[in-house]
């Protein structure tokens, strides 16, 4: 048995497209609201940020706490989400 | 000295982390930031520009892999654990004391099972074999978990199989008790009450 939610087998079903940020693991209205405050309005801008760290993982969790205020589990899972998005279809 | 990491441009900051070891990215707008961060908190913590090994991922990886290779030799090894109601069949969940918690987890599933078998010879009318059946059965679920990787769908499947087979036999045992009931079913052996 996995545990990761629901909506993380979902993002990592498919490929994104325009999704929107909210479709992330961890990102509900309020973090996905600071995030397209911030000029994050899609999944896939949040994925480039990820993959500009290189996909660090350290760097990637700090900034999203940083512009989100995202705590440990909702970095954990909006991390956990996009690295195996691109293990998928990277 | 490095107190100035503001200062520094994007090159030189990204030379500065490449002599910690950092796995650099682009430095943009949204990267430089945090990067300016880790520089500080490497300077504050190591102050020496060693190629200190920050590839947790890389580490993780080959612990994995060191691990899945280890547990391969391990079906060789003679445990040392004790197990003395079950004889012979070194199973190969008895390494686990060894190993990380990691790879334990494709095990656990397939221990509980084990567990659950020495009820089983309260019920005397049961002969031994089946202890052997079921040993044989799960070892066999074992070694495909182990290549396969996916050993937690198919240990839930056997746990599924021992709570069946359990359950039919507390059910043969509860009608055989029955002393109006017929002997309806074949396996049980008549006047067991």
């Amino acid at each position: 048995m996995s545990s990761t939610s629901q909506k993380h087998k979902n993002f990592v079903s498919e490929p994104m497209g325009d999704k929107p940020v909210t479709e992330l693991a961890g990102i509900g209205d309020v973090l996905g609201g600071k995030l397209e405050e911030a000029g994050f309005d899609k999944a896939y801008v949040v994925l480039g940020q990820y993959l500009v760290f290189r996909k660090d993982e350290e760097l990637f969790k700090e900034w999203l706490k940083d512009t989100t205020g995202a705590n440990k589990k909702q970095q954990n899972d909006c991390f956990g989400c996009l690295k195996e998005w691109c293990d998928q279809f990277l | 000295m490095a107190t100035d990491i503001a200062d520094l441009n994007d090159e030189e900051l990204r030379e500065k982390l490449i002599e910690y070891g950092v796995n650099v990215g682009p430095i943009t707008s949204t990267t430089r930031l945090f990067y300016e961060k880790k520089l500080g908190k490497l300077i504050d913590s190591g102050g020496n520009p060693t190629t200190q090994p920050e590839t947790e991922e890389s580490e993780e990886e080959e612990e994995e892999e060191d691990e899945e290779v280890q547990f391969n030799y391990s079906k060789s090894k003679p445990p040392v654990q004790p197990k003395p109601q079950y004889t012979s069949t070194p199973l190969v969940e008895t390494p686990n004391p060894y190993k990380p918690v990691e790879t334990s987890k494709p095990y656990k599933p397939v221990v509980q099972p084990r567990t659950a078998t020495p009820t089983m010879p309260a019920r005397r009318n049961v002969p031994s074999g089946t202890e052997e059946t079921v040993y044989k059965k799960t070892e066999v679920p074992r070694n495909t978990a182990q290549k396969s990787g996916g050993g937690g769908g198919i240990g839930m499947w056997l746990k599924l199989f021992f709570l069946l087979s359990v359950a039919f036999l507390v059910y043969l045992v509860v009608i055989n008790m029955n002393p109006t009931a017929e002997n309806k079913i074949p396996l049980t052996f008549d006047g067991d009450n």
